[in-house]
């Protein structure tokens, strides 16, 4: 038996909840990889959102030894994150396997992202593997899942394990079947270096770390190698692969999955998807599939307390490192200050970022509504992409403007259909067909266009239909719609961060939804402050905060005048926490306030 | 020239928005007497000259006979007290008594700060204060050989409407007291009032001391401060003192003091202090902020030229911010004077947090 034939690369595709972080637990410690007093649950899963949310951000790749029959293979297990904001890194990790497993829910069935998945890993020629997880709930019912699959994906499910991941049902005829079921690496061991960076991560004392599945050749420490995308070059001070956690070992081979760091100073230089060889004895093609990832949805990022403005800096910068993905310029807006403009996957991609800001670097965050790209097409014949609302040319200068669509599969029992289809309606979608995948679930397909879906499409489904539908999406292109930017005048002052791009026909009860929001988070002021909403130089909407009427310390005398002053500090305090637009101040939290609006 | 603060804790009944130090058991009065005659004697006001004199609390009219011209007397002896210096002795009106009202007058005390708070019986009642309007009308008669009264104010009791206000008002005028202060109910945690529920409306306090102002103002008084109005210059000198970082002593438990510059607090546990050992803590203190916020609370206002010697250029410093005030008509600027407008006076305190 030659090296090759004892590794097999194999990832887990799931929809989220369904084990597969459990999974890959039990597979460890089945394996001995990990001892059992190490176990915390979901091991791969670094992150603390990760584990809290039960989401998947980053990959995490693990050697596991297995031995049978007198052989000691070595499995790599790539971990994939479940989500459709992340789809580009799921087929990246997909390309560095040769194999999957797809664990479907006994008592669910397959799920809308799993098929995603599945399909993205059949186009990446992987064998897949069904296995059918959580046979220990009462409610299971494995046969039917079986020919679900067979009947919805395609794929022969007879074979397929039927494991409970929580309690350890199993789990060795799961390893017995990623043994003779998947494929082993092919490749040349002598040829020159050919590996897939399929992630990367920044650590402080190494630099970017390439995480890469080695298609050809090998690669040790000293060796001078080259990034295929960008032609720069280093020289290796480690290779190594992940126990899971990274262990230096003294080469990597072909069909290896592990790490190479070479005191690259950035992860933007590491990029996921790229080809890396030897600089003076490149391979001849580097490994297909690269693209460079583009953000879809923006919002604008501003620290709660202005002084604040390199923190955030830092800390973007310090994401940066670890997320190719994530994107940001500087934004200087009139109502709150310098802040800036980030771009992201999609929304999930932006929630997350958020949250890690806060709570990794202590943050107060102002973010304003999220936007999309708009092509906008002038009267001079240029076309300008528009992500920030301040930044729409003028309507006279404006010949028309086109909006990003997206096709969305939404799939649902079938008691939700009515009340799904009226919500696809009022956010503009576009029915295009449904199917009955059978009798309890059903998918309707639309084209709805992605900036009512960055809204709050996701919570209003997922209220519609009591948290069981659920929404996949890809970019179609682009399509020209009556798109007017909407303001929102603070005391007859435009507040540039509360604007937003907006379909004409849902301008009006958004506008007035707005103003009613903020006349109930604006204090109460010096003086009155009229709230009006506006498309151009037309009021749609008006609301008023009445003026102050009492604001004033008691009694100031016995001579405690210390008290007092406590008082007025702390008031001051929190005008800190307020933003001056023109004349007006505005709390942060309003800000916040408007980005969910419930349009009932 | 100094001020002298003296705090009484002890009060007959306590009143239900009440958060000051007071209601302490009466049989420590001759111990917390003698113990205020201590921290004289501690304290360096030896040969100090004194403008005026505040007997505060609580309710000093409570104490026994003798008590007020024992402390004065003490005064008297160690400190340079002017024929010409304020002294203040604050009462209740139930406690006001034929004795009380001789024994003030013979310690020289000049001027008395009358706790009405409301003519409205049912009203006065309901906040458990121990007099009654007939009770306050007595106590009036008793003490009118001393004419530089105050009549002490509220508004916005609970259950209180404008007529009532205005009725109290009507009676302070007809009375002709020549200094009337009135006061906002506070809501202070861990008050009776507090735990009640009760919750203040601003707009409904704002439309009372709308009122009030007007009212007052018709009938010759001028308001020399957000809350204190006064007829023919008869304005508190001690108080004024305050808002104009006049220094002062505090004698008592609580009590506060303003000396060279630095502010003192006295602890307030009344068993430590009556044993001599008070605990004195120094607060941090701002000349310049502290007149800021208590200047503007006056009808005088900012002498900028002596907020300058404070360190500040407010003109420089804030220019920006009083430019616009003054545009939006909520201040006035005369020269180095600035002051609030008449419209600013209930709105005061996010004027204030702009400006220190």
């Amino acid at each position: 038996m030659n090296r090759l034939d004892k590794i097999r690369n194999f990832c887990i595709i799931a929809h989220i909840d369904h084990g597969k972080s459990t999974l890959a637990d039990r597979l460890m410690e089945q394996t001995g990889t990990v001892a059992l007093r190490d176990m915390t649950d979901q091991l791969l899963d670094s992150m603390d959102i990760e584990r809290e949310r039960g989401i998947t951000i980053k990959l995490t790749p693990v050697r596991m030894k297995y031995s049978r029959g007198g052989v000691d293979y070595e499995l790599n297990l790539i971990d994939t994150p479940g989500h459709v904001d992340f789809n580009y890194e799921v087929s990246r990790s997909l390309a560095a396997c040769e194999g999957a497993l797809l664990v479907v829910d006994a008592t669910q069935g397959v799920e809308a992202q799993t098929l995603a998945n599945v399909y993205l890993a059949i186009d990446n020629d992987l064998t897949v593997l069904p296995v059918i997880n959580k046979i220990d709930l009462p409610s299971s019912d494995p046969e039917a899942v079986k020919k679900e699959i067979e009947e919805v994906i395609g794929l022969d499910a007879e074979e397929a394990p039927l494991i409970s991941a929580k309690d350890g049902i199993n789990i060795n005829e799961v390893l017995e079947k990623i043994v003779d079921f998947f494929p082993s690496p092919r490749g040349e061991e002598n040829a020159p270096l050919k590996a897939l960076i399929f992630d990367s991560y920044y650590d402080n004392y190494k630099g970017a770390v390439c995480l890469v599945r080695i298609k050809d050749g090998k690669v040790k420490i000293g060796d001078k190698i080259k990034m295929m995308a960008t032609s720069m070059t280093y020289d290796v001070t480690e290779v190594g692969i992940f126990t899971p956690k990274p262990t230096p070992i003294d080469v990597l081979s072909v069909g290896d999955v592990g790490y190479i760091c070479a005191s690259i100073k950035n992860v933007s230089e590491t990029a996921p998807g790229d080809t890396i060889t030897f600089a003076d004895d490149p391979c001849l093609e580097p490994c297909p599939g690269y693209k460079k990832v583009l953000p879809v949805v923006y919002c604008g990022i501003f620290p709660a307390d202005g002084s604040k403005y390199n923190d955030l800096r830092d800390a973007l910068e310090r994401l940066k490192l670890n997320d190719a993905a994530l994107f940001f310029e500087q934004e200087n807006s009139a109502a709150l200050g310098f802040g800036f403009r980030c771009g992201f996957l999609g929304l999930l991609h932006m929630e997350i970022i958020e949250e890690r800001l806060e709570r990794e670097f202590d943050l107060d965050l102002i973010t304003t509504a999220p936007s999309v790209n708009y092509k906008v097409y002038k009267t001079n014949g240029e076309v300008v992409t528009v992500t920030n609302p301040s930044n729409l040319p003028s309507v006279q200068e404006t010949d028309h403007i086109e909006e990003p669509i997206v096709a969305a599969d939404i799939y649902t029992p079938p008691e939700y259909i009515g009340a799904i289809m009226e919500l696809c309606q009022e956010k503009r979608g576009e029915y295009k067909d449904m199917v009955y995948l059978d009798k309890t679930r059903v998918r309707l397909h639309y084209i709805i266009p992605l900036n009512e879906i960055v809204y709050d499409f996701f919570d209003s489904l997922k209220s519609r239909s009591r948290g069981y539908a659920s929404l996949d999406y890809e970019i179609k292109g682009y399509r020209e719609s009556d798109l007017v930017k909407l303001d929102i005048l603070l005391n007859n002052e435009i507040c540039d961060a509360l604007s937003i791009i907006v379909h004409r026909d849902k301008a009006y009860a958004r506008g007035r939804a707005l103003a009613e929001k903020l006349k109930d988070v604006i204090p109460r002021q010096m003086f009155e402050i009229p709230i009006q909403a506006s498309i151009g130089n037309k009021v749609i909407a008006r609301e008023t905060v009445k003026a102050l009427r009492k604001d004033v310390l008691a009694k100031c005398y016995g001579g405690d005048i210390s008290r007092k002053k406590k008082l007025l500090e702390k008031q001051k305090e929190g005008k800190k926490r307020m933003r001056q637009v023109g004349t007006v101040q505005v709390p942060s939290e309003a800000f916040m306030s408007v980005l969910k609006l419930d349009d009932k | 020239m100094r001020g002298i603060y003296i705090h009484i804790p002890f009060c007959a009944k306590r009143c239900t928005y009440c958060s000051f130090v007071s209601g302490m058991p009466h049989e420590k009065m001759h111990l917390y007497v003698d113990a205020l005659k201590r921290e004289m004697d501690e304290r360096p006001i030896k040969g100090e000259d004194i403008s005026t004199i505040y007997i505060g609390g609580g309710t000093p009219s409570v104490l026994y006979r003798g008590a007020i011209s024992d402390i004065l007397s003490h005064i008297f002896e160690k400190c340079a007290v002017g024929a010409d210096a304020e002294i203040t002795v604050e009462c209740n009106p139930d406690s006001v008594t034929e004795d009380f009202v001789s024994e003030i007058i013979s310690a020289k005390v000049n001027r008395v700060s009358i706790g009405l708070q409301t003519d409205n019986d049912d009203l006065l009642k309901k906040i458990n204060r121990p007099h009654d309007k007939a009770g306050f009308l007595r106590a009036w008669k008793l003490l009118e050989k001393i004419p530089n009264k105050s009549l002490d104010l509220m508004l916005g009791l609970p259950g209180q409407n404008e007529a009532d206000l205005l009725s109290s008002l009507e009676l302070a005028v007809s009375l002709n007291a020549p200094h009337i202060s009135l006061y906002a109910l506070k809501v202070e945690e861990g008050t009776p009032l507090y735990e009640s529920g009760f919750a203040a409306d601003d707009d409904l306090e704002a439309d009372f001391y709308d009122s009030a102002y007007r009212f007052l103002i018709s009938r010759g008084y001028d308001r020399y401060e957000v809350s204190n109005f006064c007829k023919d210059g008869m304005y508190s000198r001690h108080n004024s003192a305050y808002w104009d970082l006049t220094e002062y002593y505090g004698f008592g438990i609580s009590a506060h003091s303003l000396l060279d510059g630095k502010r003192l607090a006295n602890d307030d546990n009344i068993d430590k202090y009556i044993l001599g050992n008070c605990e004195r803590f120094v607060e941090k203190s701002d000349a310049a902020e502290e007149y800021i916020m208590l200047a503007l609370r006056t009808a005088k206002g900012i002498d900028l030229d002596r907020l300058n010697g404070y360190g500040v250029d407010l003109m420089t410093a804030k220019g920006k911010e009083i430019t616009e005030y003054i545009r939006q008509g909520f201040m006035i600027k005369e020269g180095k004077n600035l002051r609030l407008n008449d419209n600013a006076f209930y709105i005061m305190n996010d004027i204030i947090c702009n400006l220190i």
